[in-house]
């Protein structure tokens, strides 16, 4: 089971109650790390233990799939906890619920899903939409 | 067997209440109420037969319900007795609480012995939260139990017609919230500790 499992399910879940969601799927631009997506912050995968800092690991990603509200540009990401909260920097644990896309993707002092670039970067950062139709 | 035991209860009790029609079929319908999908994606009735009715045996059927709406409930009434019958009522139980007001239903004429009429009744409303709850459709002899999955608003998308297992798992997840966002969160921490996943991606993504 990877994000896009999880970005899918969270939105069928959503729908199921009336409450319009969309999965949509991310990637960098331009390529942040090695030529082929993004590297990321340490994250915990869903089914481990959030509470606990060694199952926060990094990935090498292409791109990253998750879900939002219909119309809105705040993100749900059930793939994955952040120790920290993106804006105050404190102690989260939990999967971002309704982060704007700024600061989930990259917030200053190494806050948000995305290591590099660092803030001080001078490499244009962006995150660019795919689509992603969950059937 | 909440529901059931109430359904033994009433059905022990209705002598009771002298002569009375008992029921044959509820149908349920409305702007609040949605058919749902069974986990192979096929299409739920929203016809309950309380007993075996032509060619079919009794069906139990779950339902999606939008929180705090009324419902429209088409009853079958039978008169299993030897006098007419000309009034009854009908209510709603949700989760063992009454939903809404007792409602009257008058027969002109009355139901002969032997006959039966089809009346609609609202019921409701429903309690204002999400919910994976059980309703019981009570008349005064008969308890008609229902499974019900009270949802924020109305399902959309590719769950238009939701499919009970996603519902039994979003309706548990966001259980008693009422309003949007908390709603979100709670679905999405519940389903990120369920344990029901673990991640395992390729490294790309």
């Amino acid at each position: 089971m990877d994000c896009k499992d999880v970005a899918a399910f969270i939105t069928l879940m959503h729908n199921a109650v009336g409450i319009p969601f969309e999965a949509t799927t991310w990637t960098s631009s331009p390529s942040l790390f090695q030529g082929f997506g993004f590297r990321t912050q340490p994250i915990c995968g869903i089914g481990s233990d959030s509470t606990m800092p060694w199952t926060y690991v990094q990935f090498d990603f292409t791109h990253h799939a998750v879900a939002r509200p219909v119309g809105s540009n705040n993100i749900v990401d059930g793939s994955a906890a952040q120790w920290l909260h993106f804006q105050t920097g404190t102690g989260y644990q939990n999967p971002p619920v309704l982060w704007p896309l700024a600061g989930y993707w990259q917030s200053p002092s190494s806050r948000g899903l995305v290591e590099l670039p660092s803030p001080s970067s001078a490499v244009p950062f962006n995150m660019n939409m795919s689509n992603f139709t969950v059937r | 067997m909440k529901a059931t035991g109430l359904f033994i209860f009433l059905a022990v009790t209705g002598a009771a209440f002298g002569q009375q029609p008992t029921v044959g079929s509820i149908d349920l319908a409305g702007p609040g109420h949605h058919r749902c999908r069974d986990n192979q994606g096929g299409l739920l009735p929203a016809t309950e037969f309380i007993a075996p009715v032509g060619p079919f045996l009794a069906q139990f059927v779950s339902s999606a319900v939008t929180m705090g709406s009324t419902i429209n409930a088409t009853i079958t009434y039978v008169n299993p007795g030897t006098i007419p019958v000309s009034s009854t009522t009908v209510k709603l139980l949700y989760d063992g609480v009454l939903s809404g007001p007792v409602r009257s239903v008058s027969f002109n004429p009355p139901i002969p012995p032997g006959g039966t009429r089809t009346v609609t009744t609202q019921l409701g409303p429903f309690p204002s939260a999400i919910d994976d709850g059980t309703a019981v459709v009570l008349t005064e002899v008969t308890g008609i139990p229902l499974k019900v999955y009270l949802t924020y608003g109305t399902p959309v998308a590719q769950m238009a017609e939701p499919w009970v297992g996603v519902l039994d798992r979003v309706c548990r997840f966001a259980n008693g919230q009422n309003q949007r966002d908390p709603a979100i969160q709670a679905t999405t921490f519940g389903y990120f500790y369920s344990q029901e996943a673990a991640y395992s991606p390729l490294e790309i993504y």
